[in-house]
């Protein structure tokens, strides 16, 4: 499979069978890239650009590099400061840019794939697969947008997404996304910039993340119908929901469309049919609860029994200690009774064993207690998280150290960023999979075996997996994005599988059953890792040209 | 022995011409690249050896493809990586044209006259060497051989 650029090949690719052929001209590359890299094929070519497929002479590995000519220069140095500044999993990686007089090649990590136009063709993807896709362009998007300043692709369209073997999506071409080729006949004939760009594209106003929602919505149209108009697409669908969010994306205002990317998934989500099932269930509680309150209210109107359901009070909690620690953020005393709105600020909570506390600081002393073995410090008994779906905003939460099996309540939170709940019996993590914002995850001394579920959380990098059930990197499958890595004290059997993290940074791990540490040489940006004492002589044996610092305990 | 085939210009676009039933096929498939279903590899290899009056053992032989391997992409079970294109372009003693013709069918990058792997072994399939002959102009050049390890080996 070939990961193939958008440009025409021409014809001037071809040699004709005469007796003057090309001698090969070095001087027009940069010395050091051909010192580096072996060109392999050229993918892609045109006037002001050439897309080789090479290898690193060194590692072997096989790269990509677009090397721009002439004055098309200026959009090499665009994708290279872009790429240098990405780091996400769905974007390839930037390594490296060679310059002279008349070329830049920029070099980044190589996709074996295929543009979704000819995936498109391939492979007919289902109503299902359409809406994955463009879900994982979702993710890409609200990456790009959320970065500071937030960086429109303005050029989002098949031949710039690549599907993988594993059919995930990759977002390429960032150095001609600022600017439209009006040369390019290729995307004219099949996708159509006409289409495909917004009216503000054309200067009828400022771009701004919507333009990439609008080309989103084309896209979305386009591979569940085939039609890249979004006007002839519409009809050809089948569901009313997809149709709708083709509809808004594409609205001629940019007011009118989503706002952002995270919007058009969860409308993408919503279309799906397991969430359309979870819908259902949800206004049939509704409905259950307001029969429930009718039977009630009929109690209470025909005797003297009035139930406290009427009474007017705050909000009540199921458990004290999750009440403590909302007061506590909000500096409410016990008295104060607590309305839902007030719970609409608390974006923090700190709770460890028996302990409360307002921000990580006094969260940490508590935990280092416990450490040190301070008695006061105690299981906290609590045994439901449901309190917590009240607090809507919540952002960060620490809640270690209890009695806690089910994790579900918080997969309605979909703010949450950080969730630690370390030392609870936690055995199954999959209901935290729609989390969106995820970032970090612990759950130290829990009975967790597999952690691959969480695969769909795009922004999740960093999870703390000590003293839990996992026996083989592999329970982490799919994670693509993991920096740092936690997998002390737990049974350990080997460390292959551990290639697939490539964006590894840190790594602690006890020990490991097999006692080959080789793996590890196959993770081209750690920087630390942390291992036993007893694994120093396997270590000092195979990681002796290891470009990591190993910290031994 | 088998018999040597003589030199044809683009023997491959006359077969896709009687394939496709198309007056001009070259303006066919650039008009109609993304939109048309390209001869499946396989068939067209089995088509081409008959074109040629050769047998598969003979086109695998000149191809310095492992013999198992080979008979997978004539039977279509594998898809062929480039460097085995032009492998078997070697093993059916095809010329510039057929070999890129060839390329664009198996849906791969053509040979490409500015850059030196590829400069090698257009010089290679232009002066009719054998696939040997240039794996060896490859070897003393430093640069990688054909059918090194691929991924979609």
């Amino acid at each position: 499979m070939t990961e193939r650029q958008n440009e025409p090949t021409p014809s001037s690719a071809i040699v004709e069978p005469d007796d003057s052929l090309p001698e090969f001209d070095s001087t027009r590359y940069p010395a050091a890239f051909f010192a580096d890299y072996e060109a392999l094929a050229c993918l892609s070519n045109n006037e002001n650009a050439e897309t080789l497929l090479v290898v690193n002479r060194e590692t072997g590995e096989e790269c990509l590099a677009k090397c721009y000519l002439g004055e098309s220069r200026v959009y090499g140095i665009t994708e290279s400061a872009l790429l240098k500044k990405f780091s996400f999993p769905a974007i390839p990686r930037y390594l490296a840019d060679y310059e002279n007089e008349t070329m830049l090649c920029v070099v980044r990590e190589y996709i074996a794939g295929l543009p979704l136009n000819e995936y498109a063709a391939q492979a007919h993807p289902s109503s299902a697969q359409a809406v994955s896709i463009a879900s994982q362009i979702c993710d890409i998007l609200a990456y790009l947008h959320s970065l500071t300043p937030p960086i429109i692709h303005r050029d989002i369209k098949p031949q710039n997404i690549i599907i993988d073997a594993d059919d995930k999506a990759w977002l390429i071409d960032f150095g001609i996304s600022r600017e439209y080729d009006a040369s390019a006949a290729k995307d004219t004939h099949y996708f159509g910039t006409v289409d495909f760009a917004p009216p503000e594209q054309y200067g009828f106003s400022q771009t701004d993340n919507r333009t990439d929602i609008f080309s989103l919505g084309v896209l979305i149209g386009w591979l569940l119908t085939g039609e890249s108009q979004p006007r002839k697409a519409m009809p050809k669908m089948e569901s009313p929901r997809l149709q709708k969010i083709v509809k808004t994306c594409t609205e001629l205002t940019p007011d009118r469309r989503y706002s952002s990317a995270v919007q058009v998934k969860k409308a993408l989500q919503r279309a799906d049919g397991h969430i359309h099932k979870r819908v259902v269930r949800v206004i049939l509680c509704v409905a259950a609860l307001f029969a429930c309150l009718c039977a009630g209210y009929a109690i209470g109107r025909y005797t003297d029994f009035t139930p406290t359901l009427f009474a007017p009070a705050g909000v009540t909690f199921e458990e004290p200690l999750i009440e403590q620690a909302v007061r506590q953020s909000l500096n409410l005393s016990s008295s104060t009774p607590l309305s839902e709105e007030d719970l609409l600020s608390v974006t923090e909570l700190y709770i460890f064993g028996n302990v409360t506390a307002t921000n990580v600081e006094a969260f940490s002393t508590a935990q280092q207690q416990m450490v040190s073995q301070d008695k006061s410090i105690k299981n906290g008994g609590i045994r439901s998280l449901d309190d917590l779906v009240k607090l809507k905003n919540l952002r960060i939460l620490h809640v270690a150290l209890q009695d806690i099996v089910d994790v579900s309540p918080l997969a309605k939170l979909d703010s949450l960023e950080i969730i630690d709940l370390n030392h609870n019996p936690i055995e199954n993590v999959s209901p935290l999979a729609e989390l969106y914002s995820l970032r970090e995850l612990g759950v130290f001394d829990s009975h967790v075996s597999d952690f691959s579920s969480l695969s769909s959380c795009p922004l999740l990098e960093s999870i703390d997996a000590g003293k839990s059930r996992i026996t083989t990197p592999r329970a982490f499958a799919g994670i693509t994005g993991l920096k740092s890595l936690k997998i002390r004290q737990t049974p350990l059997t080997t460390l292959d599988g551990i290639a697939a993290f490539s964006s590894l940074e840190r790594l602690e791990l006890s020990t490991v059953r097999d006692r080959n540490l080789t793996p590890l040489l196959s993770l081209p940006q750690l920087k630390e890792v942390w291992l036993n004492e007893e694994l120093r002589t396997e270590a000092e044996q195979n990681l002796k040209n290891a470009i990591f610092q190993i910290t031994y305990s | 022995m088998e018999q040597t085939p003589q030199s044809q210009p683009s023997i491959t676009k006359l077969l896709l011409e009687r394939l496709f039933r198309a007056p001009d096929v070259g303006t066919y498939l650039r008009d109609n690249a993304q939109h048309i279903e390209m001869p499946l590899f396989h068939r067209f290899i089995c088509a081409l050896c008959e074109e040629l009056s050769l047998s598969r053992a003979a086109v695998i032989a000149r191809s310095d493809i492992p013999r198992n391997y080979a008979y997978q992409l004539f039977n279509g079970i594998r898809k062929p990586s480039r460097d085995k294109v032009i492998q078997l372009a070697f093993g059916f003693g095809l010329d510039v044209e057929s070999t890129q013709e060839l390329l664009k069918i198996a849906r791969q990058a053509p040979l490409y006259p500015k850059i030196p792997r590829d400069i090698v072994l257009l010089r290679c399939l232009h002066e009719k060497r054998t696939v040997w002959e240039a794996q060896n102009a490859l070897d003393s050049m430093g640069l990688t051989l054909l059918g090194r390890e691929e991924k979609d080996d």
